[in-house]
């Protein structure tokens, strides 16, 4: 028994009911915004080498103002090299966030890399740390063995600050703490927007 | 092969389609492909691409006979039949409606060499369907010198048509009348007529040993005959372009790679654009998110730059430039897969398989692959960063789109009691995904910084909605 009548409408009838539903198909899966998200490459990458750009003219201007020589910044952008042993968001526009990892329980908060200051000659370490949530944040700059070589709380709410260390001729690094404000238990909010820190060899000039 | 054009019926599985059947389908195809370019695309945005270009009005007061030598006034370019002479028509005629007539013409002279070719209904009305669903010539937005470009592949599919007559063994007087016309209107198509000697030319030893092993000398003697001809008339039309209209040179866009002077660079460009050009055709019948990358085009590009954090900010630009060129890894796949299913069907002619299909598969599979040899001559350019400019694969087209109507062939042979179920459903995933590639070729283009593309489907639901 023939269920279709393929003599004159068959064919026809197959491919409106292909262009219904193909069609509805379409419609359905293509998103409205396909094409306004769009951007020429030419635009995108424009602006990522603009953005580098303006990173390194910032720290090439800190550089040539000190004299001296930059250990790293977050004015690079590369976050993921400065603070060690946790990842940290990227700000949407400068610096990045801490927040309180899941294997947090009290102390520091992140520390970055080691630096070799040179012994009796001051360094520099210049910050801009937001406190989120109303936590008390604490900067210190230890050395490798443990020891302090300086230690001050976050204060001024992302206002610019200059911490001026003599350098030991060992290892040192900075380290960010939480003072206060956070339950312990209670780990993965943002504490802190860091928006620079710098640390650099102050020149003879 | 068999000329089934005289039984005046046709089976799909158990059910038979007569002409009328057949006229009303065309009619409706065609009526559809007109709606889309006229409504859902704005086929009437399109201008007239010499009045673009500058070309001054003296150049239409010229003799007949000198539009069919390279054009000087144009690049040197030798395309009479089908450029040239929509740029005459449009002297009259609104570009939409040369671009309406050779999609058309396209479409009925596709489905009726299909059918002649091999009696198939259904691989005959799938290759029509395709030519409207397949956007190879959707550049013609952005640059509009490509509105008779379906004429040019007419002109192709004609000359597959004579050709298999001569190869058959037809040498009646028409026979060679038809083979002789359809040659000229092609070979003064475009220059990138070249690219099917080169498959000619490739495919020509493997059909030729595996026909004598077969004993069918004189198929064999008649095609190599053919490849014979199409050199020679090759190697004449060369010195004929290079002497009236050489175009090339350093900085120009028909720039070749031989100008690199070393053969690392010939090669690795030369490479880069047969497996890219292969698949920018073949990725006309895929879904966009098998294509390129998915997440560019649904997350877009400052999405994916804003998520790498600012890590390693001064090469950034290297992971966003890894979405745009993520879709040669599926160009390396599908070349891959391609170049097995070339050995596949040629075994089977070997063996002695004689089915149309195998020979459509061999020659298909052929074209896709190496379809655009002689264009890939051309040294890469920024524009072949992303798989859309279709119409200068129009030789991969034609393959791309033999080789997906010989699956729906295959999938209706495979349980006739369904068989009107399965091309339904075929057709239906092809209509989906031309419209999905339509707006997927509009992201890359976008990309590329090389013009607009419409976006029908968009379009479409904006119509409906003021209807109701």
């Amino acid at each position: 028994m023939r269920l279709v009548r393929t003599d004159v409408l068959g064919l026809g009838a197959v491919f409106a009911v292909a262009l219904v539903v193909g069609t509805t198909l379409a419609i359905m899966t293509v998103p409205d915004n396909f094409q306004s998200i769009q951007r020429p490459s030419r635009a995108v990458i424009k602006d990522i080498l603009a953005d580098w750009d303006r990173r390194e003219a910032e720290m090439v201007a800190l550089q040539n103002l000190q004299a001296g020589r930059i250990y790293y910044s977050t004015l690079s952008g590369n976050v993921e090299a400065l603070v060690v042993g946790v990842s940290m968001p990227r700000h949407p526009s400068r610096g990045f966030f801490v927040e309180l990892s899941g294997a947090w329980s009290s102390g520091a908060l992140w520390r970055s890399p080691s630096f070799i200051p040179e012994a009796g000659r001051p360094f520099e370490v210049r910050h801009q740390i937001t406190a989120l949530d109303d936590v008390s944040l604490q900067i210190r700059v230890k050395d490798d063995a443990g020891g302090v070589l300086f230690q001050t709380d976050i204060e001024g709410q992302g206002r610019e600050q200059r911490i001026e260390v003599i350098g030991t001729g060992e290892k040192a690094y900075v380290e960010l703490l939480l003072n206060s404000g956070v339950e312990a238990e209670a780990p993965g909010g943002r504490v802190a927007w860091v928006e620079q820190l710098s640390v650099f060899a102050e020149g003879t000039q | 092969m068999n000329l089934s054009m005289q039984k005046h019926h046709w089976p799909i599985g158990p059910y038979q389609v007569r002409l009328p059947g057949i006229v009303l389908f065309l009619a409706m195809l065609l009526g559809v492909n007109c709606f889309n370019i006229v409504v859902l695309e704005n086929g009437f945005s399109i201008t007239d691409h010499f009045t673009n270009l500058g070309i001054s009005k003296d150049y239409y007061a010229k003799s007949w006979w000198e539009y069919l030598l390279p054009q000087r006034e144009v690049y040197g370019t030798w395309a009479s039949t089908s450029v040239v002479l929509g740029a005459l028509v449009q002297q009259v005629l609104h570009p939409a409606i040369v671009l309406i007539f050779s999609q058309s013409v396209l479409i009925v002279v596709g489905f009726v060499v299909a059918l002649r070719m091999s009696g198939s209904i259904v691989f005959a009305a799938t290759v029509a369907l395709l030519f409207f669903t397949v956007p190879f010539n959707y550049h013609v937005y952005s640059v509009h010198g490509t509105t008779a470009h379906g004429l040019l592949m007419s002109y192709f599919l004609l000359f597959i048509d004579a050709s298999i007559a001569l190869i058959r063994g037809h040498t009646r007087r028409r026979d060679f009348v038809y083979f002789g016309i359809a040659t000229v209107l092609f070979v003064l198509g475009y220059e990138t007529w070249i690219d099917v000697v080169v498959v000619m030319v490739l495919v020509a030893l493997p059909v030729w040993m595996a026909l004598r092993r077969n004993v069918d000398y004189e198929t064999a003697a008649r095609f190599m005959r053919l490849v014979g001809f199409i050199i020679g008339l090759t190697v004449v039309y060369v010195i004929a372009k290079v002497s009236w209209g050489f175009g090339s040179g350093a900085g120009t866009e028909t720039d070749l790679v031989f100008f690199y002077g070393f053969l690392s660079p010939i090669w690795d460009d030369y490479v880069t654009k047969v497996i890219a050009f292969s698949f920018t055709a073949a990725s006309l019948v895929l879904p966009p998110e098998l294509v390129s990358s998915s997440s560019l085009m649904r997350m877009g590009p400052d999405w994916l730059v804003a998520q790498q954090h600012g890590y390693h900010p001064q090469m950034q630009f290297l992971t966003y430039a890894n979405h745009i060129f993520l879709w040669r890894f599926y160009a390396g796949i599908v070349f891959a897969l391609l170049l097995v299913l070339a050995v596949y069907a040629w075994l089977k002619a070997w063996e002695g398989r004689t089915d149309w299909r195998i020979w459509v598969m061999l020659f298909c599979v052929a074209m896709v692959l190496f379809g655009a040899s002689t264009h890939s001559l051309v040294k890469y350019r920024p524009m072949h960063s992303m798989p859309y400019l279709g119409y200068q694969v129009w030789v991969n087209v034609i393959g791309t789109v033999g080789l997906v109507a010989l699956a729906v062939d295959w999938l209706v042979g495979l349980r006739k009691k369904a068989a009107l179920a399965f091309v339904a459903i075929a057709w239906t995933y092809l209509i989906w995904i031309g419209f999905s590639v339509r707006s997927a070729l509009g992201i890359y283009v976008a990309t590329m910084q090389m013009g607009t593309y419409p976006n029908p489907i968009r379009n479409l639901v904006a119509l409906i909605a003021q209807l109701f």
